[in-house]
């Protein structure tokens, strides 16, 4: 479903991301986990189709997303890490643009729309302005919003911040409903406990690069033995720095 | 001042100059230069205005009653009083306003006093905090404005800069007492009603006054302080001009100091400004007894509020009014709509422009070329020619209001665009459509007006509607244009947008495109002119340098729309700053 070739960013001279390469099946959950300042969201940025990447190719079901970026952008749907949206719009308003720009507003849509509204307990708040919508429920809006052109890839951005315990829940179960429908979500996180809990597969970034791969089973069985893949992801990024600081001193000894 | 209260304020100015709003050293430069040029017209007009105003001092120039005036009183001086304190009074009116949104905005939306508020600090400190920031944000650029003013009136009155310094000080209350008026407004009205709406309601009500004052003024004919022959008794206008003109006012009692500055008479300067200081401490005084009362209950009070109403319900499912488009451009416009007309801040405008094309009317409408000569005529086609690039002139202020602003409002939500399948540069041409129509008939219609105003013949109907369509559409796309090129997605209002580098940017940009195709029109003009009021036909050399001038004109048209489009599309594309 994706596919990521040597994809690399930089803005000036600072590089955010390092040559990425990566495949995501159809029908996979993958996890993309790093601490902040990793290229998480620069890399999502780019696979969504928000900024260009300054080398390689990003490929969304064998279209490459720089050739045809439209036919990329109807097969997704992009939940960001921080929900802005037009303020000033009624909640319902806000998902009947959303399906409008997708080219969908019709009865199937309406009927999706009501049962997600149903789903996240927002019907309360479908004729209400959004500047009075809380962070939670906004960032439910548009998750609902992102979902009625029934994407066949689902890319989100921190997807537990501001959710109350049920919002949280309804979305972890939402994701299995959709893998069993044979959609493919891309998820990036912080919380270790999510990412364990829905993610089939799991990357770890730290500096721009890939660090690690694989199931929960592969990244343990990679010589790492701790259970928890918080303890996992501190060892994986705590040994990245450690390896980076040293080829600094030797840089640094071998200039001076 | 105390070690607390120095904090926040150095917060502030830190953030002040760790902004982004200038991207490079070359932006901040081109803005300076302008923002030079605007303070150096403002000296030289006023300079230019007061010596004429001198001439009306020396008597033995004139042979009107004039004369008979002059040897008793300096009509020239008293004028330049006048003139003084009429725009003294204008910027307080001006301050007087601004503080009051300012004072809502710094009081109750600041993003940060719900940090502060959980610090251990003093409430009353963030309340004296918030209270010098908005009067500050409020007062610097009106000051910054007059300054040029004071020193044309400093070199005219031939006073040295240091005998100006007590202005100064008194700059001080004069700023406070606006301050405080619109503090202890927006606590007194925060007391009592929501916040959210009532600064919804300001934004509206201080466009509709701005609006009124520039109506006001219009109608009182500045221009008869310039005509004395209007007065049929010159003893009755020198009265007119002595009686103090809003004497109660801080206005008046500052222009009184800078008077008995200029004039080097220190005691007239002593009763005014003792009011000066004498209102602004007890007003002070108010505004913190007010602040000690009010501020914490109405600041909680106000998070507490829901911001719910609005002002104007449109009815949804609006995109069906745009059924004979494509969907996805049904949905940005019916978007687009929606949050014009829930946002005050952005339809409040539209007074200003009423006002703008009345005024412009009306002023046309006062000439009286028919009294004016044997030439009334030639002139009424030069004025009618000229009115394209000033009916120009108020298109460019309309779009910069607009236009200019419409892709930064996308702002933070500019992701949804992004992100949805559409080629993203196509956002261009849809708001360019979207506000092309209105401006091309407010442009078409004024000039129609303008012409019929002035009688002129219908050929020049046409050339002089031709002229304002090209000027009218290139205005159009230099505002988006340049507002996707210099976005500012972050502004908290729609004025920091169009007062921005861009924004400033944009005006020139315009401005130099209509002085150039103008150009390229008044050798055609002059030659149209010459053949049917002097019956003088235009040699075959003469016609074809008029053909080259009208193709250069709309060479010019092209690539003044062309290039910029191509720019912003490729921005558009491919920006990269912040998090959109």
């Amino acid at each position: 479903m994706i596919e990521m070739q040597d994809v690399s960013k930089s803005f000036g001279d600072q590089i955010a991301v390092d040559q990425l390469n990566l495949n995501v099946s159809k029908g996979e959950i993958f996890g993309f986990l790093g601490p902040n300042g990793a290229g998480k969201t620069t890399s999502i940025r780019m696979l969504t189709g928000i900024i260009p990447p300054s080398k390689g190719v990003i490929k969304i079901q064998g279209v490459d997303i720089q050739k045809d970026p439209i036919h990329c952008k109807r097969m997704m749907g992009y939940i960001p890490d921080r929900p802005y949206v037009y303020e000033k719009l009624k909640g319902w308003e806000f998902v009947e643009f959303s399906m409008l720009l997708y080219e969908n507003l019709n009865e199937e849509s309406i009927r999706l729309a009501n049962e997600y509204f149903e789903l996240f307990q927002m019907e309360f708040a479908r004729d209400r302005l959004i500047e009075d919508y809380s962070h939670g429920m906004k960032q439910k809006l548009v998750i609902l919003a992102s979902l009625l052109h029934q994407p066949q890839l689902l890319v989100i951005d921190e997807p537990m911040v501001g959710l109350d315990p049920r919002g949280a829940k309804t979305l972890k179960e939402l994701f299995f409903k959709l893998r069993e429908e044979g959609r493919t979500i891309f998820l990036s996180t912080h919380t270790m406990s999510v990412a364990q809990e829905v993610c089939d597969r799991i990357a770890i970034i730290n500096g721009g690069s890939i660090l690690a791969t694989g199931t929960m089973e592969e990244l343990r069985n990679k010589g790492h033995q701790d259970d928890s893949l918080e303890a996992l992801f501190l060892k994986i990024t705590e040994e990245e720095r450690q390896e980076s600081e040293l080829a600094q001193a030797q840089q640094e000894q071998t200039g001076s | 001042m105390s070690h607390l209260s120095w904090i926040l304020y150095r917060i502030r100015v830190r953030g002040l100059l760790n902004s982004r709003s200038m991207k490079s050293q070359m932006q901040l430069i081109i803005f300076l230069f302008f923002s030079v040029l605007v303070l150096a017209s403002l000296y030289a007009g006023t300079s230019l205005l007061l010596n004429k105003l001198d001439t009306l001092n020396s008597a033995e120039r004139y042979s009107t009653v004039l004369n008979f005036a002059s040897k008793w009183i300096s009509v020239g001086d008293l004028i330049k009083e006048r003139l003084l304190a009429m725009v003294l009074l204008a910027i307080f009116f001006m301050l007087l306003f601004s503080n009051l949104v300012s004072a809502i905005g710094h009081i109750y939306l600041s993003k940060d006093t719900e940090l502060l508020l959980s610090r251990p600090i003093p409430v009353f400190q963030i309340f004296k905090a918030r209270f010098l920031e908005a009067t500050l944000s409020s007062g610097w650029m009106s000051i910054l404005f007059f300054i040029p003013v004071l020193m044309a009136y400093a070199i005219n009155y031939q006073v040295n800069a240091l005998e100006l310094i007590p202005f100064f000080f008194c700059l001080i209350p004069f700023l406070a007492i606006p301050g405080c008026i619109g503090v202890c407004s927006a606590l007194l009205i925060a007391r009592f009603f929501p916040i959210q709406q009532t600064r919804k309601i300001f934004q509206f009500l201080s466009v509709l006054f701005v609006t009124m004052v520039v109506i006001l003024i219009r109608a009182m004919q500045p221009e008869k302080l310039f005509s004395i022959r209007n007065f049929e008794e010159i003893q009755s206008f020198i009265e007119n001009l002595r009686v103090p003109f809003f004497g109660y006012f801080p206005s008046t009692w500052l222009a009184e100091i800078i008077t008995g500055l200029l004039t080097q008479n220190l005691s007239v300067t002593l009763a005014p400004a003792g009011k000066l200081f004498a209102a602004a401490l007890v007003l002070t005084g108010i505004s913190y007894a007010l602040g000690k009362l009010y501020f914490y209950k109405t600041w909680a009070t106000s998070k507490e509020i829901s911001s719910s109403p609005v002002l104007i319900h449109p009815s949804t499912k609006l995109h069906k009014k745009f059924r004979f488009l494509p969907v996805q451009i049904q949905a940005i416009y019916a978007k687009d709509l929606l949050l014009f007309t829930r946002n005050p801040e952005l339809w409040s405008q539209i007074f200003l422009i009423f006002a703008m094309v009345g005024l412009y009317l009306y002023n046309i409408h006062l000439l009286h070329l028919d009294k004016v000569s044997l030439y009334s005529h030639s002139i009424a086609r030069f004025i009618a020619y000229m009115n394209t690039a000033f009916v120009g002139f108020i298109t460019t202020s309309i779009a910069m209001r607009f236009l200019f602003p419409s892709i930064s409002l996308e702002g933070n939500a500019f992701w949804i665009l992004k992100t949805a399948p559409f080629p993203i540069q196509r956002l261009i041409l849809y708001k360019f459509w979207f506000y092309l129509p209105w401006i091309l008939v407010i442009g078409n219609l004024m000039t129609l007006l303008a012409n019929w105003i002035l009688a002129v013949p219908w050929p020049l109907y046409v050339i002089n509607g031709v002229n304002i369509s090209v000027i009218c559409i290139t205005n159009c796309m230099l505002a988006i244009c340049f507002g996707t090129l210099y976005p500012q997605y972050r502004a908290e209002n729609i004025n920091k947008i169009f007062m921005s580098f861009g924004g400033t940017f944009f005006m020139v940009a315009s401005l130099a495109f209509m002085f150039l195709f103008m150009m390229t029109q008044a050798y055609p003009g002059t030659l149209y002119y010459r053949a049917t009021v002097r019956n003088l036909d235009p040699k075959s050399w003469q016609i074809a340098l008029a053909s080259a001038s009208v193709l250069a004109g709309f060479i010019l048209f092209f690539v003044s729309n062309y290039f910029p489009y191509k720019s912003a599309c490729h921005a558009l594309q491919t920006r990269e700053e912040g998090r959109i």
